[in-house]
């Protein structure tokens, strides 16, 4: 075998790994910033494609984890753009929900954690993407503040605020 | 965190893909990837060779899609080429030949501009110097050698010398005397063994016979080396000489009771440790650049020639042992005028290396060196024998005979030879400021040795 098709065979080895161990994880993240789930699936998909493109131009990925949340978030991000901004009142008249697909279907019963993911839809998006990314999908400060072009510092403010926020939208779903 | 995020967030980390909708996505991904292989990371791993033709390439299909320049790009390519081509072939002209003139006034003078402090301007001039003797030396070793181009080869040696020195006489007045002596030690080495290259070939000891009026002219050069070199020598015996009577008209202001106490003035004039520690390190390092120069060169020369050096740079090495002997004892005086043989021998190695690869590319080039050392006194003498494997004997012989006809008398022609090298490292100062030049000295060998 020469050289060059196992440098090919070991790229996409890698690519058929990250997309083994990340693509959980990535649509669990797309679904909770865009709350529909044939559009995460489809940005998943985009996402594993762009970076394969990346990928076959002869570059390198040093962390494919923060690679590929950095081109799931500008994809998340175009595809609002697209669609504009869409108030909430105007998605629930189309009658979209935000529901957790969970196997199981235990989640479902859990009704202050449904109530926290429907609370989590009304918080503002620089939020609501900074604390998931924090939170569920356990990345560092730094990795989110590479990811979102950002400071350290500024991302941590934002975690700050965005917990504040939800506290007060929870306190508020409580007092109703 | 609230405990209902927390409740929320554990559960989250249970959203999945559905197993079938995973697979999909796997399966879709997988035939994208076989539809777009690694084709430009394959390119990115090409060698320089297949990137640089890729390169051009690209150039000509970019041209082939615009015909309207297509034709302004061609010529440019093709004037840059050729432009190219006869500077790179012009530095292996010869006079007489077409691209010699490209040589001399565009090569030459090129490197002329971008030598800009003082030092390069010298090792340049001196390296130009060097270049006119070997070209007559190549073109006498081809019987193609006419007396106006050794006239003209004199002159233009001549006028590189003199830039040379002019540059000089300014750092000779900013007090850089330990580079001007360097200077004046490269000059002396180059002159030995380009006197000896034309002592080989006025014997008619080259490829084919020489015209008479070559020869004379030949030897008329080799003279003037002869004259140069003893005029060098006559002129360090007479500084040593000022020094000395210097050195005891001060004793004599200091001691005006006891002036005549010869063997306490010796004792004031020992050269301080630092200064000869100084020389030590700068023979070290001439020896080392010339190691390296001749592991470069190994291949292009004769394996004589290769021998003959490297006995050189031994010799060079012992003397740097012998010198740090003397220093141990005390003798810096001593130690001093070794250590400046051994840059002497070093630089003659180089210069011979470079030569040999030039002008007697497979001879059996060989030098003999001969060192006496008399009390303080050491000489030095460079020759070449033979290129023909003569014994012992016959090389004794000659040598007497070239001797009777070169001085017009045997011992004296061998007395204009002789370098007493003891003169040459006679009390100068500031040597470790040279340590800093060495490695510009190393540039210049190096290119020289190239050209």
């Amino acid at each position: 075998m020469n050289c060059r098709k196992a440098m090919r065979k070991t790229t996409e080895a890698q690519f058929v790994e990250a997309y083994d161990n990340y693509a959980d994880p990535l649509f669990r993240h797309c679904y909770l910033r865009v709350f529909n789930k044939d559009l995460a699936q489809d940005l998943v998909q985009e996402t594993f494609i762009k970076v394969w493109n990346y990928l076959s131009r002869g570059n390198e990925i040093r962390n494919f984890k923060s690679f590929l949340y950095q081109v799931t978030d500008n994809l998340i991000i175009d595809n609002s753009r697209k669609r504009k901004t869409i108030s909430l009142d105007l998605l629930k008249e189309k009658g979209v929900e935000p529901r957790l697909n969970v196997d199981d279907g235990k989640f479902a019963a859990l009704i202050d954690a449904k109530r926290a993911a429907e609370n989590l839809f009304l918080l503002d998006e620089s939020y609501r993407k900074v604390i998931l990314m924090r939170y569920l999908d356990d990345l560092s400060v730094k990795e989110i503040a590479k990811i979102c072009g950002e400071t350290e510092n500024n991302i941590s403010v934002k975690i700050h605020r965005g917990l504040k926020k939800l506290n007060e939208i929870l306190d508020h779903e409580k007092r109703v | 965190m609230r405990k209902e995020f927390k409740e929320f967030l554990k559960n989250s980390k249970k959203i999945k893909l559905d197993a079938g909708e995973k697979n999909r996505i796997r399966d879709s991904l997988l035939l994208y990837v076989k539809d777009h292989p690694l084709i430009k990371a394959e390119a990115s791993n090409q060698g320089f060779t297949e990137r640089s033709a890729t390169f051009v390439r690209n150039i000509f299909e970019y041209i082939s899609l615009r015909p309207a320049p297509k034709l302004v790009a061609t010529l440019l390519i093709g004037v840059f080429g050729l432009s190219t081509m006869a500077t790179v072939a012009a530095e292996n002209a010869l006079p007489g030949e077409f691209l010699h003139p490209v040589k001399i006034k565009v090569n030459e003078n090129i490197r002329s501009f971008l030598a800009r402090s003082s030092y390069a301007k010298v090792d340049w001039e001196i390296e130009r110097a060097n270049r006119r003797l070997v070209e007559i030396e190549k073109l006498a070793d081809s019987g193609k050698l006419r007396a106006e181009t050794v006239k003209e080869a004199e002159q233009s040696f001549e006028g590189h010398l003199q830039k040379a020195t002019e540059v000089m006489a300014k750092v000779e007045a900013k007090k850089h005397e330990a580079w001007a002596d360097e200077v004046k030690s490269t000059v002396g080495a180059l002159l030995l063994v380009h006197q000896d290259v034309l002592g080989e070939i006025g014997q008619g000891l080259g490829e084919k016979p020489l015209k008479a009026e070559v020869k004379t002219e030949l030897d008329s050069l080799q003279q003037n080396f002869k004259e140069r070199i003893q005029e060098a020598n006559d002129n360090l015996v007479k500084e040593k000489e000022e020094a000395h009577e210097s050195s005891v008209s001060l004793r004599a202001l200091d001691n005006p009771e006891d002036p005549t106490k010869e063997g306490k003035g010796d004792e004031q004039r020992i050269l301080p440790q630092p200064a000869a520690e100084g020389k030590l390190r700068a023979a070290e390092n001439k020896i080392e650049e010339v190691k390296k120069f001749l592991e470069l060169k190994k291949s292009r020369v004769g394996a004589d020639a290769v021998s003959e050096a490297e006995r050189l740079l031994t010799s060079a090495q012992d003397s740097i042992a012998e010198g740090r002997a003397k220093i141990n004892a005390g003798d810096n005086n001593d130690a001093f005028t070794l250590f400046q043989r051994a840059i002497l021998l070093a630089q003659t190695s180089q210069r011979l290396l470079g030569v040999a690869r030039e002008v007697l590319p497979l001879s059996s080039f060989k030098l003999e060196e001969k060192i006496r050392t008399e009390g303080n006194e050491t000489e030095f003498k460079v020759r070449i024998e033979s290129r023909n494997n003569h014994d012992e004997e016959e090389d004794d012989e000659k040598e007497e005979e070239l001797s009777g006809k070169e001085g017009g008398g045997g011992e004296e022609s061998n007395d204009q030879d002789e370098i007493r090298e003891d003169d040459q490292g006679e009390d100068r100062e500031g040597d470790r400021d040279r340590e800093g030049r060495d490695s510009d000295g190393d540039r210049r060998e190096d290119n020289g040795g190239e050209d």
